[in-house]
């Protein structure tokens, strides 16, 4: 029961560029002569391939140190079954994050939104809203803190990790007009907790829904024409426009869909507790953007990725519930996903010039 | 000629690659004298200059420098160049525009108060006030740079870099084209401030393109060629004619070997009038189609700017563009590609391509529907794409022929042919090319000149935007010289000869002297 059976490894690298025979920049035309082969690029390359295979090395460590240490608690289906539910939220937020930095901007506020939505839901079904509206208003709330955001990014031209740090202020503000100040419960059925918790193939739905979601990124931001422009306007803004490629739109649209995708998070995370509370959100946007860049190290040219993504989150989950169970003390989890960002960023080198130009630009 | 030497540098070679940039050059300043450093691009000036400010280090050898008498060997850090005296004016000015003109004084003599004292704010606007007055800057210290005119901003630094009227005589200053954002009368606040600075004892190395300019007020001249040195004699008893012979050596009977058959056909394509942009002023031009107009002017001239404008990556501030006789306003380079204007622009690594995508990624990013299919949600077929690149990589020659190579591991010579090759698949019918060779290795030089001239044969009307005097030679039928943003002439076909382009380049006020 490995996750690498059920996350296949679509990285984008394998999704988009072909296997290359050797890595680029020490291609010698025609074969090389036997065992003659420079000690420097075999290094590289052994390096590289370790950084990629890393998030996977680090799941299978975890699963056979928590497994040797409480073999009750953790070496059974039902506790995996319960860190991918307990997750999902995480990797929907992370996707909503993945969208954004691809086209090379930050959007800090996905937490705020999630909350926001959450919340919305939870007043909703208080007021007697019906399941259906109630959920498409929170994800049209979404759709609309987006479109604020890409005005603000684009148009107005600020910075989008100070715009979207703002807004979150902002969201959160909102959401404890909503609540009043509390936490929400009343008037949620329970079915609305079914459609999240019911298992299909042994996978609560909330799982199913996150890899479902994840699919259809992947699909659009590695095989289509709207995600190679929106990848062009994140690794090169000014060429990208001057091609022709009408970047605003491109980044506007980033951050609309993005925030639609965080509001879906706040749903589900508000269906999963059954409660909804103004303060949620901010915890999970750091792992969230986290386990975005962390993601990357899957890919061999240190490209943002749906399934990097989800693999990170992944494995920050494995680990802080085995921490966790083994009974690590209540600072141990903040200070491992910490940690493990500032080594994933060493690792694949991506960190430094993506978190460079997500965070350092003004909009446009 | 005095005895006396304020610099010497001794023995400098620098390679870059393949390119000996600069080959064992000796030169010496004398204080009070203004000696203007003379050379084409790529004669190894900048980097002459560089090794001086210390950024870049001299190959390893018997390099050195003395100053006042005293030698030391080279590399310079930028602080010891700094500390012996040396002063430079860079073509962007060095100053921070979010900070007093007081302040960006201070930055460069030191703060009057130590780090943790508070600021002697009075004494710092005192000397700056009185550095402003003797230069006739009128900017008060307490003003922002960036509230100031770009001609302000040039003085202050003119001014910054001569310094307080003490230290001056130990000086020495080199200006990089101090004139070449300037409007013309303001030429000459520039040259009373130099004429001042040598009468109290600074070394000044002046670097120009503008011969008017270097006979107006230089004492010497030492002129580079190739990474060496071809002259360093006093300027008296030179005429224009001498200057332009020690630039090019003796190639001025050169002319042009473009087919002159085909130079260009039919009605005009592009008609332009009255374009005027932030340099640009009033310009206007007919294209036709098979034709390659060439655009030259120095730094400063709006040249870089007319292919801006004119393939929609910037708003013209007056002016039409025609295309088929129809009026066009481009509020993007997209509208202009609609119009089938394509543009390969200058800054190749910023603005012509992505690097961290691949050569396939890069070929077809300009239009991705000949190989998805449905549209923008429609699935990329790699099959298609990869063949569709596969076959530019071999029509351009680009290599490594491989598509899915990174385009940060190409040479920059393939990086250029990947722009070009991009730019060609989407069947311009007026091809933008602004220094389409800068940064190019010389085997990509010929074959981008090869491409242009295809691509002329087909049709395709062809701005080229060059400071490179031989591309304009070898492919221009007709050129624009553009001067401080106003068109000063157009050279017919029979016009385009070496001679004819350095002097119009030069300064038109030489024209009749010279021809």
């Amino acid at each position: 029961m490995s996750t690498e059976a059920q996350l296949p490894p679509l990285n984008e690298a394998s999704l988009t560029e072909a296997p290359a025979p050797t890595p680029p920049g020490q291609a010698p035309p025609g074969p090389p002569p036997p065992g003659a082969q420079a000690p420097a690029g075999q290094t590289t390359r052994r390096r590289q391939y370790f950084a990629q295979s890393s998030l996977f090395i680090l799941i299978a460590l975890f699963i056979v140190v928590f497994s040797a240490l409480r073999p009750q608690e953790f070496a059974n289906w039902g506790n995996f079954s319960t860190i991918l539910y307990a997750n999902a939220v995480t990797a929907v937020v992370g996707l909503g994050a993945l969208l954004p930095l691809l086209s090379g901007e930050v959007d800090i506020s996905i937490g705020g939104v999630m909350g926001v939505s959450g919340v919305f839901v939870a007043w909703a079904f208080g007021k007697g809203w019906p399941l259906v509206p109630a959920v498409l208003v929170a994800l049209a709330i979404g759709a609309f803190i987006g479109i604020v955001n890409a005005v603000l990014v684009v148009r107005v031209r600020l910075n989008s990790f100070i715009s979207t740090l703002a807004m979150t202020t902002v969201l959160t503000g909102i959401a404890t007009l909503i609540t009043g100040g509390g936490s929400l419960y009343e008037g949620i059925p329970v079915s609305f907790n079914k459609l999240v918790n019911y298992s299909v193939l042994k996978l609560p739905l909330a799982v199913i829904y996150t890899l479902v979601l994840a699919l259809v990124i992947s699909y659009v931001t590695s095989r289509t024409a709207f995600g190679r422009r929106l990848r062009a306007t994140g690794a090169g803004r000014d060429a990208a426009a001057l091609i022709g490629i009408r970047t605003a739109r491109y980044v506007a649209l980033a951050f609309i869909i993005g925030g639609v995708v965080s509001a879906f998070g706040g749903v589900i995370e508000t269906a999963e507790l059954q409660s909804a509370s103004p303060t949620v959100g901010s915890s999970f946007m750091l792992t969230a953007i986290a386990a975005v860049f962390l993601g990357s190290v899957l890919s061999r040219r240190s490209h943002l990725n749906v399934w990097g993504t989800l693999l990170a989150v992944l494995m920050l989950g494995i680990g802080i519930t085995g921490l966790t169970m083994v009974g690590a003390p209540a600072w141990v989890p903040d200070v491992f996903n910490g940690a493990a960002l500032i080594a994933a960023l060493m690792l694949s080198g991506a960190g430094r010039s993506l978190a460079a130009t997500a965070f350092g630009r003004t909009g446009g | 000629m005095t005895d006396s030497v304020a610099l010497s540098v001794s023995h400098v070679s620098k390679t870059f690659g393949a390119t000996r940039a600069l080959d064992d050059v000796s030169l010496s300043f004398k204080p009070g004298r203004v000696t203007a450093l003379l050379g084409e691009n790529g004669s190894g000036k900048s980097t002459l200059i560089k090794v001086l400010s210390g950024a870049h280090a001299p190959d390893k050898g018997s390099a050195s420098v003395a100053v006042g008498g005293q030698s030391r060997a080279l590399p310079l850090t930028p602080r010891q160049s700094h500390e012996l005296g040396l002063r430079f004016l860079h073509q962007d000015l060095g100053l921070v525009p979010e900070a007093t003109v007081a302040d960006n004084v201070a930055f460069y003599e030191g703060f009057l108060s130590p780090p943790l004292r508070p600021l002697r704010r009075q004494a710092e606007g005192g000397r700056t006030s009185e550095l402003l007055a003797r230069f006739e800057v009128k900017a008060s210290p307490d003003s922002y740079v960036a509230d100031l005119s770009p001609s302000e901003q040039t003085m202050v630094a003119i001014a910054r870099a001569f310094g307080p009227e003490d230290g001056q005589a130990r000086r020495i200053v080199v200006l990089d084209e101090p004139t070449a954002a300037l409007p013309g009368d303001e030429v000459e606040r520039v040259f009373r401030a130099i004429r001042r600075a040598r009468q109290s004892g600074a070394a000044i190395i002046l670097v120009s393109h503008r011969l008017e300019e270097v006979l107006d007020v230089a004492d010497e001249v030492a002129v580079l060629r190739d990474g060496r040195v071809v002259a360093s004699r006093p300027v008296e008893g030179l005429g224009a004619d001498d200057f332009i012979e020690l630039m090019l050596g003796h190639g001025l009977e050169r002319s042009g070997g473009a087919d002159t058959a085909a130079g260009g056909h039919g009605d005009g394509l592009l008609r332009v009038r009255g374009l005027t942009g932030r340099r640009l002023r009033d310009v206007g031009f007919d294209l036709r189609a098979g034709e390659v107009l060439g655009v030259a002017g120095l730094v400063g001239s709006g040249r870089s700017e007319l292919a801006r404008l004119v393939s929609g990556a910037q708003r013209p501030a007056a002016g039409t563009i025609e295309v088929d006789g129809a009026a066009r306003v481009f509020d993007g380079p997209y509208a202009a590609l609609a119009a089938g204007i394509v543009a390969v622009p200058q800054n190749r690594k910023r603005d012509g391509v992505i690097l961290d995508m691949t050569v396939k990624e890069n070929l077809t990013l300009g239009d991705l529907r000949p190989v998805s299919r449905r549209g923008g949600l429609g699935a990329i077929n790699n099959a298609k794409e990869r063949a569709e690149a596969a076959e530019l990589i071999r029509r351009f020659d680009i290599r490594p022929p491989r598509p899915e190579a990174l385009l940060r591991s190409l040479s920059g010579g393939n990086q250029q042919k990947v722009a070009i090759a991009r730019a060609v698949r989407l069947g311009p019918r007026v091809l933008i090319l602004d220094e389409p060779t800068q940064g190019v290795d010389v085997g990509a030089r010929g074959e981008i000149g090869a491409i242009v001239t295809d691509l002329k044969r087909q049709g395709v009307a062809i701005v080229l935007a060059t400071s490179d005097v031989d591309e304009l030679l070898e492919l221009a039928d007709r050129v624009l010289i553009l001067d401080r943003g106003r068109l000063r002439e157009v050279l017919a076909r029979e016009d385009i000869t070496r001679d004819r382009l350095a002097l119009a380049l030069a300064g038109a006020a030489l024209q009749g002297k010279a021809a």
